[in-house]
């Protein structure tokens, strides 16, 4: 499979910080942890914006980033090329962003610590794999968040109780795969 | 700009005895520079050594995962370290720029493996397996080291203090 942001996705799910390098306007560079790198589309990733760091005032400065991201099970680390696009502070992203910031937060003793001030947008424009010697990944799981997510937005579209079984159905059989017959 | 440790003195200050150390403890320790077009790299670092009087940094990084980094540094020097204990958020970052990169001495090969062994642990204290942090580590094979003298130092501990100078 090639690499793609869409098979990096278990690298999002935040159990181990990645990080970003930046470099200010003069040439100075920057690295620091990132809590939350959120997956939004194929080509866009969006990063916690937590504190008025100097990551911040760098890609405002400067725009092009790395982030170096890393497989919760193998210990494989990607680089993603990145260039800063824009803030959200307010918007489903960030919803969703503050509500997994919190989940982190409280599983890393940081409640009241990590607070989301913006979700900053990047564009990714290249992904590589550092070379190195990870684990074997164990089998990836039969339905993955993309599919979930797919098939929340069927339900959400249905208009009354009726099509939202018949779009239950519908996603069961597929893509998720499960019979229906019983039904 | 980085402004020295001194505050505009020609020659940066010792790195305080507390952060010398912990540096050279089970901390992650993520390097960075930039090319010339202003585009940076980060690569994982295999441990850290600091010199006895505490002016000069030496990170040691693993040259298979590192060549644009190592290729930045011998062009124009420019560097950014970060340094995490994974069990405590504890962070600091140090930058410099004169890094340059040196030959590798049987004391930093040591080091590398002290450091896989305390990070391993420190890891291990949070859930993660000794095999997966050594997959992450690397630095059992041929290393490379990269000195600098620290010319500013901050805070990088998650929170409101985030990127203040470190105080002495």
């Amino acid at each position: 499979v090639p690499l793609s942001i869409p098979t990096l996705r278990r690298c999002f799910e935040g159990a181990i910080p990645a990080t970003i390098a930046t470099c200010s306007r003069d040439g100075t560079p920057n690295v620091s942890y990132v809590s939350e790198v959120h997956y939004v589309d194929r080509q866009h990733v969006a990063l916690s914006f937590q504190f008025f760091s100097k990551t911040r005032q760098n890609v405002l400065e400067n725009p092009r980033a790395t982030v170096v991201v890393i497989h919760p099970d193998t210990g494989a680390q990607y680089k993603l090329a990145v260039r800063y696009l824009r803030t959200e502070e307010s918007g489903p992203l960030f919803e969703c962003m503050k509500a997994k910031l919190a989940g982190l937060a409280s599983h890393a003793g940081m409640t009241g610590v990590f607070q989301l001030h913006g979700s900053d947008v990047y564009r990714v424009e290249s992904v590589s794999e550092v070379p190195g010697t990870p684990l074997t990944a164990p089998p990836p799981p039969e339905v993955d968040v993309t599919t979930l997510r797919a098939c929340m937005a069927r339900l959400s579209a249905a208009s009354d109780l009726a099509s939202l079984l018949d779009a239950l159905l519908d996603a069961l059989a597929d893509p998720i795969g499960i019979g229906t017959r019983w039904c | 700009m980085i402004h020295a440790m001194t505050g505009g003195t020609d020659r940066a200050q010792p790195l305080d005895a507390r952060y010398a150390a912990f540096i050279q403890g089970p901390v992650s320790v993520i390097v960075a520079s930039r090319n010339a077009e202003l585009v940076p790299d980060a690569v994982r670092g295999c441990g850290c050594r600091v010199s006895r009087d505490r002016r000069l940094v030496t990170v040691l990084v693993e040259p298979g995962r590192a060549s644009s980094f190592l290729d930045d540094i011998a062009a124009n020097g420019m560097i950014a370290v970060v340094f995490s204990q994974p069990s405590t958020h504890q962070t600091i970052q140090l930058k410099g720029t004169d890094a340059r990169i040196v030959r590798v001495t049987a004391a930093d090969r040591a080091a590398a493996r002290l450091h896989l062994r305390a990070w391993s642990e420190d890891l291990e204290r949070i859930g993660f397996d000794v095999r997966f942090a050594a997959a992450l580590h690397g630095g059992t094979g041929e290393l490379a080291a990269v000195r600098f003298t620290p010319a500013a130092a901050f805070q990088q501990t998650p929170g409101p203090a985030a990127g203040q100078p470190l105080k002495a």
